[in-house]
């Protein structure tokens, strides 16, 4: 008998909001994030073959003022120290002392590529023949092994909450934050540990804003999910945190209002020798939403909310949206995307859909979202535009990763009666 | 939840055989730099790189396609894997620092894609549909691989693993690391040596196939090796590598082969050895890199792939430690087929 495992707290961090609370707030006010040219420089703009302004949302500032905070806690690292301004806040909403990630009973799980190193200073160094050069520009040391481990971080991040198990880091590209919580819900339902913390967030690098632009899926003009309209994705960086915990471990002080009734992950084959997800295909995500489904023992025609992934890619939205038309289509679900309003938060857009569903479940709504276009690729499906009501017993979020993943999620509300 | 004896029932493994001297470029001070620092800290000159020969390895992804195949073979999975147990086969592969393609200067976006990415290629050659990530982890990235293939056997949620990854030589990482880990030699109390003048190290591409002992069972597939054991301990609460957990523990089980060296620096696996030895004086104990190249990431893997081609039956105990905090502990035993 497998538990039932709940999720118990949530924090965020992005340039759309910095907190759980804030989150939720302004797409009550329907608000969208601030994006920013990524090339502010010309001369990097045409170096690098850009003929548009790409835009981002890279969370300069706060990771400035992030590193300022925790700089007397001997935190240097201005990724490590949004990572634990997370893993606080996702503390606090779960009434946990801190001392608890020390436990051997616990532990953390990273959904993300991990550490990154800057481009530009590789680049540099191809030019920084002079010996002065090594002296004068310290960006240099980025290219430095700890510039590319992630042991790097994870070492700072366990010494920091003194954890005794090691941080397991697990990639699948945007669908890394979902592919993250299974080997975390196998090791709660196996008894292995009491507590699992996953973390899930992507830095917004040079070196990704290249590597997707070299696969052409930056958005030149506008990134409108499920929309005609829209030419690619706008990245943001984003952090989420879930703490989750067994039902049953859970203390009175909790009455969680959902479980994670099921979780599918697979990858689609593609016929070429080298695939990528633009060419995941409908009949996939298909399978993975009925693997689920099955997986539960609940029929499509249950599932009252669908969070799907919708990035702003055209072919991946369009795949998406046939797959839900196809086995949804004799049912009421509502569907509801916020990526557009929050920006494409990469690995960690799965874990905001997360933090989104508690809120949606503790508080019978759902949150209404925007869109400056034209949705013209979801025919009749419901999607949701004002704020409502809901009594949600199923709740389905899918994530799609660039390498292929598919990982669909099936939420359930708990009946405290 | 099925508790089950892990075994690895095949592996493969392709090394670099083009070997070269290093030697600073001259018109790049960056490296001149480094390789000086190195030199005067550890006393290496000369650092022999076995790197992969275009001409009989390819390139990495190469590498790691027939070093996988290999595997898959040596399991007897190869052309097996039917649409029934396809979403039941997954993989967990890793490299050794993300995305470090872009260090061979070509900026080609397909190489950074599969190396950041996920080799999406091995899943498509072999009809692969089920759980497949990539791990972010270094030179103790198999034990994670490890710890992860048999929490999700051990669920339910797969029946076959495949775990392995590749290491690849960046002048730049090789000896930035080489820096950084004798800074933590010395944070951990372990003396640098400048004995040694040279230092080999050899890119390689490996993997391993994990079922558990039920699925092999079905398949009638003879299980070369059964994991027992596998423990990681913190070094947080460890002032010096003398007092790490993980070299002062009795095992349940007589064990009759230690191996030890998996970071590279022979002071440490010293060290290993003489904590190793008090523990289990009667067992043979190996150091993997004092007379054989350092694989880095896949050293313990090396380590089961010669095993397998073993005829002995041993109970064997493979120790690693690493500067991102962590030791391992793993205990196999050795099925020879009689």
């Amino acid at each position: 008998m497998l538990s039932q495992v709940v999720v118990t707290g949530t924090g965020c961090l992005s340039d759309y909001a910095k907190t759980t609370p804030e989150l939720v707030e302004k797409l009550i006010q329907g608000e969208f994030v601030d994006l920013q040219p990524v090339f502010e420089n010309k001369m990097l703009k045409s170096m690098f073959g850009f003929e548009h302004d790409v835009k981002y949302a890279p969370l300069q500032e706060t990771r400035k003022l992030l590193l300022k905070q925790y700089k007397n806690k001997q935190i240097k690292n201005e990724k490590v120290a949004a990572l634990v301004n997370v893993t606080e806040q996702v503390l606090a909403e779960a009434n946990l002392q801190q001392d608890v990630l020390a436990s051997e009973r616990t532990r953390v799980f990273w959904g993300s590529s991990g550490n990154h190193p800057d481009l530009f200073s590789f680049i540099k160094e191809l030019h920084g023949n002079e010996k002065i050069d090594l002296l004068l520009n310290k960006k240099i040391t980025d290219l430095h092994a700890d510039s590319f481990r992630n042991d790097t971080l994870t070492k700072v991040y366990s010494d920091y909450f003194k954890l005794m198990n090691p941080i397991l880091t697990v990639s699948s590209a945007c669908s890394s934050a979902l592919n993250a919580m299974i080997p975390a819900i196998a090791m709660l339902n196996s008894g292995a540990i009491d507590r699992a913390l996953v973390l899930s967030w992507q830095e917004v690098s040079k070196f990704d804003i290249l590597f997707m632009s070299g696969l052409n899926i930056m958005a030149k003009s506008a990134s409108y999910p499920f929309s005609k309209d829209s030419d690619g994705l706008m990245p943001a960086y984003g952090v989420a945190g879930v703490m989750l915990e067994r039902r049953q471990d859970v203390g009175a002080e909790h009455t969680p209002k959902f479980i994670i009734k099921a979780m599918s992950s697979r990858r689609a084959l593609s016929g070429s020798a080298h695939s990528a997800s633009l060419d995941v295909s409908f009949r996939s995500i298909t399978q993975s939403m009925q693997n689920v489904l099955d997986k539960a023992g609940v029929s499509a025609e249950e599932v009252d909310l669908i969070y799907p992934h919708g990035n702003g890619i055209t072919a991946s939205d369009q795949s998406e949206i046939s797959a839900i038309s196809q086995l949804f289509s004799n049912n009421k679900a509502q569907i509801v995307s916020y990526t557009e309003q929050t920006g494409y938060l990469l690995s960690a857009s799965g874990g905001f859909d997360l933090i989104l569903a508690k809120d949606a479940f503790e508080n019978n709504r759902i949150l209404p979202m925007k869109s400056k276009g034209s949705l013209d690729l979801t025919k009749d499906l419901n999607f949701v535009f004002k704020e409502s009501k809901a009594n949600i017993k199923y709740l389905l979020k899918n994530s799609i990763g660039i390498d292929g993943s598919i990982v669909s999620c099936l939420l359930e509300r708990i009946d405290h009666d | 939840m099925i508790s089950y004896p892990i075994s690895i029932s095949g592996s493969g493994l392709v090394e670099g055989t083009r070997q070269r001297l290093f030697v600073p470029r001259l018109d790049n001070q960056y490296e001149q730099v480094l390789y000086e620092q190195v030199e005067k800290k550890s006393g290496i000159k000369f650092w022999n790189v076995n790197q992969f020969d275009k001409e009989h390895e390819g390139g990495h992804l190469d590498a790691a396609s027939k070093a996988f195949e290999d595997a898959i073979k040596s399991a007897g999975l190869y052309r097996k894997i039917n649409k029934k147990l396809s979403s039941r086969v997954g993989v967990v592969y890793f490299n050794m620092y993300g995305p470090t393609s872009f260090m061979n200067k070509e900026f080609q976006v397909k190489e950074m894609y599969q190396s950041d990415v996920f080799p999406a290629f091995l899943l498509n050659n072999h009809n692969i549909t089920g759980y497949s990530i990539r791990l972010r982890s270094e030179r103790n990235s198999l034990f994670q691989g490890l710890e992860l293939a048999k929490t999700l056997i051990q669920s339910g949620e797969l029946d076959v693993v495949v775990v392995g990854g590749v290491f690849q030589t960046y002048s730049y990482l090789y000896l930035t690391e080489m820096l950084a880990s004798l800074q933590w030699q010395e944070t951990t109390k372990v003396k640098v040596n400048k004995s040694k003048d040279h230092y080999d190290i050899t890119e390689s591409a490996g993997f391993i196939v994990i079922e558990s002992g039920n699925a092999s069972d079905k398949r009638q597939q003879y299980q070369k090796l059964t994991i027992q054991e596998l423990s990681s301990y913190s070094m947080l609460s460890c002032p010096s590598l003398l007092d790490a957990a993980s070299l002062n523990i009795q095992f349940n089980q007589d064990i009759d082969h230690c191996y030890f060296g998996l970071h590279g620096r022979s002071e440490v696996s010293q060290v290993e050895r003489m904590l190793l030895k008090d523990m289990y004086p009667t067992a043979d104990h190996t150091d993997v890199t004092l007379d054989s190249p350092d694989l880095v990431n896949l050293n313990a893997l090396n380590i089961f792939h010669q095993s397998i081609s073993n005829n002995l039956t041993s109970n064997n105990l493979i120790h690693s430690i690493d500067r991102d905090g962590c030791a391992w502990n793993l205990t196999f035993t050795n099925n020879h087929k009689n």
